[in-house]
């Protein structure tokens, strides 16, 4: 009946999917059948395996027992589960006398792109690999850089795509029932989680946040730091960042390979962070209030050289900064979508009609164009893209909330953010503490 | 209850910019940021002017003068608002020259207006000037095309200001109309073809009125009088060809109470450089010539300003925690003209120009040494 079953169900497969392959072999008078995608396995490298394994079982099935593991003894499965293993890019021989299958870990075919230097994350001092799409090789790579007991990895699979999310637990550091937690939430999810935006939604976190709960990081270095941290970090498959949850205000300007420089010099290098955050965040809204509101705080040379340049600019100071950014926008995004090929020509555009024409049309004060570029140059001082997308957007808030109330906006503006900030917390660890504070979960 | 939400926000976005008024403030370039005003009386009306720097797109920042008349200074001030079609911004004001002839009528009511008025600002320089306004301002415009940069000179205090004048702001103005023991001396200028402008010294105010005149010595002196300005580095001439350079001093005021009688001491000390003298002069004797003609300067200076009871040396400030307010009131006519002042000077050369001069010790030394060997 089984044998039937089994057949019929393979047959069924073969007819939908062409990359479905069974062959057949005679060992010792036994027939044999070899199933698998051939989109998944490399039917030419995994022969000699499936030879010897038989021929092993053949010759000497009592060694042979000991050195195979669990799931590559022969055995009268149930057919979802060996369905479900061809999926996962396994084989099944099938033994049509006895009537039992043995699923076998193919060599399989070179799906995956192999370790690479970071390309978001540049390091100068540090290690140069990153992390790829495959989560398997990814907590490789993190073994290899803590070779201890005390790592443990703790998988779960979701969904109807059957995706795999593996927690790294540091024994003695990682809050286990906190990883428990978010692994439930996880399992959990009624939908489909399949961007890091569902893995915020899947954990109760606000849609509209500015700031990212679950940051991402290329670098296994960083992740490794992480951990021992007591941030819980852990990989999606298919994703090629690990996820990290429970980043501090601290990550914003300092990451472990700073650590590689001089001391003192990596002290001026936090400064020169913060320096250039402020700078983000802060400047074009000054601009705004300096301008339109309370131009008596300026120096009296600069007022003047700031209206000589503005001579001409048909429009108010908030409607200029806004076109000014908008443009910048509009490149760094441009800059980001089209081949590497084409995008230096954007580069060259966007500099010389921001930096040269729209002043001599102007459209927009000589002095904007510094602003605008200073507050560009120090928006890529931050450690993550991601920090940076969240000074992209708070320095809107600032700037509207100038062009309403001057200084004083400026000031209300930086107090709301700050605010806002200090609020934030992910399952009640705050986003602002030092790093060294515990994270426990809400329980304890 | 999720629609009440956004409802509370949508009227809170609202309101944060119908309440802001921001379409009533103008951008920096349609305003008119006057750097100087200029204040007469004529016939009666108050008479107001003001430079401002017109930029236009080249390489040359040019000056207009406007000017305008009025019963009182800011229906003046109105009046010339009228004139111009940007907003006036008296916010950069960085200078305020008033008519000497002001001065001896008495300012207090002036200062007093502005102060009040909350677009100046309390830190402008004040100064007199003894020529005729509109020349006056004519002349620093003219200047200012041919010479360029100079006019923003006064603005910058590192700059503008010389220790041969006094550098007095508004706010210092009306503290020394208005307080017991300080009176204030307000610079008396005139502008001048070939510069910037020129100095005569200053003006003595008590109760808003001019009483004393002091020249630039005497300013200068006053100036070293007073201990927390550090200006220093400037050259005191001794006599026709003697000449030294301050490079440090320190002020102490020593004051001895006996009974009604107080005896002040005023410790001046000195480290020089001697920049130019006679060969025959050796180093003890330029020290003696300064220190006498330090002692006697002062000594004149204290005596000049005690005499018309109008203090601008802060002798009586630093002793004003010793009296109780009621007697405060008349300190600068009582108490203030008996003060028995002395002064000490004590001088000490640092360098004497490191030239070979047979009258100091050390190099006849070295002669007689270099004789004996040979």
């Amino acid at each position: 009946m089984r044998a039937m079953d089994f057949m019929n169900e393979i047959e069924n497969l073969k007819q939908k999917n062409k990359d479905l392959q069974m062959k057949s072999i005679m060992i010792n008078d036994t027939a044999y059948d070899v199933i698998g995608f051939e989109s998944l396995v490399d039917f030419s490298a995994t022969w000699e395996i499936v030879e010897a394994l038989i021929g092993n079982k053949e010759n000497k099935p009592q060694e042979s027992k000991s050195v195979q593991s669990t799931n590559t003894t022969w055995s009268k499965a149930e057919i979802n589960k060996q369905m479900q293993a061809l999926y996962e890019g396994k084989l099944i021989i099938w033994n049509r006398a006895e009537e039992a299958s043995l699923i076998v870990d193919p060599v399989s075919q070179p799906l995956y792109r192999s370790i690479e230097v970071p390309v978001n994350e540049s390091v100068i001092y540090g290690a140069k690999d990153a992390f790829t799409e495959n989560s398997q090789q990814n907590i490789g790579l993190l073994r290899s850089k803590y070779q201890s007991k005390d790592v443990e990895v703790l998988t779960t699979q979701h969904g109807k795509r059957n995706r795999r999310f593996s927690f790294l637990i540091l024994k003695g550091t990682t809050d286990q029932q906190m990883v428990e937690m978010i692994k439930k939430k996880i399992e959990d999810y009624p939908n489909e989680i399949k961007q890091v935006k569902d893995i915020h939604v899947a954990f109760g976190f606000s849609k509209f946040s500015l700031i990212t709960r679950v940051s991402s990081t290329e670098l296994p270095e960083n992740a490794m730091e992480y951990i021992e941290q007591g941030k819980i970090v852990f990989f999606m498959d298919g994703y090629p960042f690990a996820l990290v949850l429970f980043n501090t205000v601290f990550d914003v300007f300092k990451q472990p390979s700073d650590s590689n420089y001089l001391s003192v010099f990596v002290y001026s290098l936090y400064m020169l962070r913060i320096v250039g955050i402020m700078i983000a965040v802060l400047l074009p809204g000054l601009y705004v209030a300096l301008i339109t509101i309370n131009p008596e705080m300026l120096k009296v040379q600069l007022a003047l050289s700031i209206t000589e340049s503005r001579q001409f600019v048909p429009y108010p100071a908030f409607v200029e900064i806004i076109i000014m950014l908008l443009l910048i926008e509009l490149i760094t995004e441009a800059a980001v979508r089209l081949p590497i090929s084409i995008s230096n020509t954007i580069g060259v555009v966007g500099g010389i009609i921001l930096g040269q024409a729209i002043v001599e049309a102007s459209l927009v004060s000589g002095v904007l164009i510094i602003i605008i570029a200073a507050t560009t140059i120090a928006n890529g001082i931050v450690i993550n893209f991601e920090n940076g997308i969240t000074l992209r957007l708070m320095k809107y808030i600032i700037v509207i909330f100038s062009a309403l109330f001057g200084i004083l906006g400026h000031v209300i503006g930086l107090l709301v953010l700050c605010s806002y900030i200090a609020r934030i917390t992910s399952f009640g660890v705050p986003y602002v503490r030092w790093k060294k504070e515990g994270i426990q979960s809400e329980n304890q | 209850m999720k629609r009440n939400h956004w409802k509370k926000i949508f009227i809170l976005l609202v309101s944060l910019i119908l309440l802001s008024g921001c379409w009533d403030s103008r951008d920096i370039n349609y305003r008119s940021t006057p750097i100087l005003m200029g204040l007469t009386k004529d016939e009666e009306l108050f008479h107001v002017y003001l430079i401002i720097p017109v930029s236009v797109i080249s390489e040359q920042r040019n000056l207009a003068k406007v000017e305008g008349k009025g019963v009182t200074i800011l229906d003046a001030v109105e009046q010339l608002k009228k004139k111009i079609e940007t907003t006036i911004d008296l916010e950069h004001i960085g200078f305020i020259v008033l008519d000497e002839e002001l001065g001896k009528e008495g300012i207090e009511k002036i200062i007093n207006t502005f102060m009040r008025m909350r677009d100046v600002p309390a830190t402008p320089a004040i100064a007199f000037t003894k020529e005729d306004m509109d020349t006056y301002i004519d002349q620093m415009i003219n200047t200012f095309q041919k010479v360029g940069v100079p006019i923003f000179g006064f603005l910058e205090k590192q700059t503008g200001w010389e220790i041969y004048a006094p550098e007095v702001i508004l706010w210092e103005v009306y503290r020394g109309i208005h307080s017991y023991t300080s009176d204030i001396s307000i610079p008396l200028i005139s502008s001048n073809k070939n510069l910037e402008m020129d100095y005569f010294g200053a003006s003595v105010l008590k109760d808003g009125k001019i009483v004393e005149t002091l020249d630039s010595i005497e300013v200068m002196l006053m100036n070293l009088l007073n201990n927390e300005e550090n200006v220093i580095k400037t050259f005191v001439t001794i006599d026709d060809t003697t000449n030294v350079e301050l490079v440090e001093r320190d002020v102490e005021y020593d004051y001895n109470f006996k009974g009604e009688e107080i005896d002040l001491t005023i410790r001046l000390e000195f480290v020089l450089i001697v920049s130019e003298a006679e060969d025959h002069l050796n180093d003890k004797d330029i020290q003696k010539m300064f220190e006498e003609k330090m002692r006697q300067d002062t000594l004149k200076l204290v005596k000049k300003v005690q005499d018309k009871h109008a203090d601008v040396l802060g002798i009586s400030n630093r002793i004003r925690k010793n009296y109780t307010n009621a007697e405060l009131k008349n300190f600068l006519e009582e108490i203030y003209p008996n003060i028995n002042v002395d002064v000490d000077v004590e001088a000490v050369i640092e360098n004497n120009g490191k030239l070979r001069n047979l009258n100091n010790d050390d190099f006849e030394d070295w002669d007689k040494e270099k004789q004996e060997q040979d």
